[in-house]
């Protein structure tokens, strides 16, 4: 009896300590949800998809009317041709996605165990493209956004669920995706969570800064700045330079892995996309 | 007595900023080619830690227009701005890793 015990209680001690690390994402999540919930009160968790216009009455009156001819429409209806047309060996889009491609914009990101790392949406259509012998397209704007907010169009109702695999390199993704969030950078030296965090609901100039809680939730997004369509890291890249910081590759591992941790903030909550934004 | 201090130190404050000012004309290129060697390995740095800033290699590229043009002077202020950035996102960076987790939500 007294030989093993040690063991057994090392061993309780390494296997406890193990659940804690496991347990952290999730602590980080209800802590990140409650945040939200108790700084804007009159907002229902699932309004927060919505991004800005979940907490600022009179920029949803204006999104509403946006809504009714949404300008994301024409994408839409681009991102579908794209998406049937066969590619040159007769293949289609469908060939590489559970269901066809119809409905599965729930199932990214996640974390590839085989590749070790976290793989897109974006991601996953250029690698679709380039395993049937097409050039890949660029990652922020343009077709490669018009596919994947078709994608998202037909996952509108689908719930997030990011999972994070018992596999200590999933973990290290998340981390550096939380680290990334929570660091100042930039001549301005803001963090991500210095404007969508504590300064949610505020004011940078003329625009009031939406809660970070669902922001995934509506990409890609026609933004009226952009007059067009764009994908989540072209957002990640303009908000980099915005704070005066170089932007990284979008699609680099960096960005993959904030939406990594971004994505797992907001999980319950419903996928939406595309969205509209100013 | 007063009055003789006085004009010295006016004389040598003169003596300097002519000083000074001669130097800043007589910038070399092989001075300015170290300087922003010196402040591309710091850009660099930067990058390598995560941190490099938006406008720091825009201001090197500005700095060799201006040398190209014989512009030495403001080849040189570019250079030190684009240094001085350098070492601040580089101190950032070192901060950061120190101060980021205490921002998380808890």
């Amino acid at each position: 009896m007294k030989r093993w015990l040690p063991s057994l209680l090392i061993a309780m001690a390494v296997a406890g300590a193990s659940m804690m690390t496991l347990a952290a994402p999730e602590d980080d999540r209800v802590a990140f949800e409650n945040y939200f919930l108790t700084k804007f009160p009159d907002t229902p968790k699932s309004d927060f998809v919505n991004g800005i216009y979940s907490i600022d009455p009179i920029s949803r009156d204006q999104w509403l009317d946006l809504e009714e001819f949404p300008p994301y429409e024409l994408a839409l209806e681009s991102g579908e041709t794209l998406f049937e047309t066969p590619f040159a060996n007769g293949k289609t889009y469908g060939d590489c996605f559970d269901n066809g491609g119809i409905g599965v914009r729930q199932n990214y990101p996640y974390f590839d165990t085989e590749r070790g790392e976290v793989v897109t949406l974006e991601l996953a259509i250029n690698e679709c493209r380039t395993a049937n012998d097409e050039k890949p397209l660029k990652w922020k704007s343009g077709p490669i956004a018009a596919i994947s907010a078709y994608m998202a169009f037909t996952s509108r109702g689908q719930t997030i669920n990011v999972v994070i695999p018992d596999d200590s390199r999933a973990l290290a993704a998340y981390e550096e995706g939380k680290k990334f969030y929570y660091t100042k950078r930039g001549q301005l030296n803001f963090s991500c969570s210095d404007c969508h965090i504590g300064g949610s609901g505020g004011y940078i100039r003329t625009e009031k800064l939406s809660p970070s809680i669902g922001h995934v939730s509506h990409f890609p997004v026609y933004r009226l700045k952009w007059g067009a369509i764009g994908t989540l890291h072209r957002r990640f890249s303009g908000c980099n330079q915005q704070v005066r910081a170089k932007a990284f590759k979008a699609q680099g591992r960096e960005y993959r892995n904030l939406e990594y941790f971004l994505s797992y903030m907001s999980n319950g909550l419903e996928f939406n996309g595309p969205g509209v934004r100013r | 007595m007063i009055m003789k201090k006085l004009i010295t130190i006016i004389f040598t404050a003169a003596a300097l900023t002519v000083g000074g000012t001669v130097s800043a004309e007589q910038v070399s290129v092989e001075q300015f080619n170290s300087a922003i060697v010196e402040a591309n390995e710091l850009r660099k740095k930067s990058g390598e830690l995560d941190h490099e800033w938006r406008d720091t290699a825009k201001l090197l590229k500005s700095a060799q227009a201006a040398a190209s043009e014989g512009d030495l002077d403001k080849a040189m202020k570019l250079v030190a701005e684009a240094k001085f950035q350098s070492e601040a996102a580089i101190n950032q960076a070192e901060r950061e890793a120190r101060l980021w987790e205490g921002r998380v939500v808890r």
